[in-house]
């Protein structure tokens, strides 16, 4: 039986780095805004679980998944990170491969450059990639257009307004840290999502 | 304004639900029994003393 919220569950599998931390910040603030509930392999603290089982069982639980295979750079012992296009794989394996709901699934993949996985990545050819050139702006309206599209929903606000509710977060995010005593290296993700859902959640009651 | 319907979830956090609700509202400086934003204190003005009194 699918997970009650499979039809809303957006699988995160991007670099979770200090390089990254805006571009991810930008992913869940998006995925928020649209109504829809951002998870990722840092969502989950069961020690008893091992990490590969850990991602198929969030990936089998969601509908959505945004894959940034754009992380190609050799880290500081000379390897690349695998992580993200074997996630991205586990996803189309289950798409092909899972029940009709598993078949329903959709994915929106991001590169830093239009075609550049052609380089490194040959077999996604034909799949139409999002290049975000490192643009918070760029990844937050793709976000949002792939979410309108393939879910078809109409409570989505539009790209501007998201844009400009993110930045108001960002400019933020620094002094509610203070508040709290926390610190922007160390913030798990579980705590990033619990930030921006008050956020919102605060900005949307004044409007009300 | 973002008007869609949050999806919000219990996940384990070293902060609470309550300590973001509270921090934000400070940090906004909203009055919670109200839900509006205090707008700054003006400064207030200072005593003018008349030295030629």
């Amino acid at each position: 039986m699918a997970d009650p919220q499979y039809n809303s569950n957006v699988f995160i599998n991007c670099p979770f780095d200090a390089d990254y931390r805006t571009n991810l910040h930008a992913i869940v603030f998006t995925v928020y805004s649209c109504s829809f509930k951002p998870i990722s392999a840092l969502s989950e603290d069961n020690g008893a679980d091992n990490r590969l089982q850990k991602i198929q069982n969030l990936i089998e639980k969601s509908r959505y998944s945004i894959h940034d295979i754009s992380r190609t750079e050799l880290n500081d012992k000379g390897f690349p990170r695998f992580n993200m296009p074997f996630e991205a794989g586990i996803f189309f394996g289950a798409k092909r491969f899972g029940d009709k709901d598993q078949k329903n699934k959709n994915a929106l993949i991001f590169e830093k450059t239009k075609f550049t996985y052609q380089n490194y990545l040959s077999d996604l050819s034909g799949i139409d990639t999002k290049a975000h050139d490192n643009n918070p702006d760029i990844i937050i309206r793709g976000i949002r257009d792939w979410l309108k599209t393939s879910s078809r929903r109409t409570t989505i606000p539009g790209h501007l307004i998201i844009i400009d509710s993110f930045n108001k977060f960002q400019s933020q995010l620094p002094a509610i840290l203070a508040v709290m005593d926390l610190e922007i290296d160390t913030l798990p993700f579980n705590d990033l999502c619990l930030i921006i859902e008050e956020f919102l959640k605060t900005v949307m009651s004044l409007s009300n | 304004m973002i008007q869609a319907r949050l999806k919000t979830v219990e996940r384990k956090t070293i902060v609470s639900r309550a300590e973001v609700k509270a921090a934000w509202a400070k940090v906004l400086g909203i009055h919670e029994d109200t839900k509006t934003v205090r707008p700054s204190p003006k400064p207030s003005k200072k005593t003018v003393v008349n030295k030629q009194g």
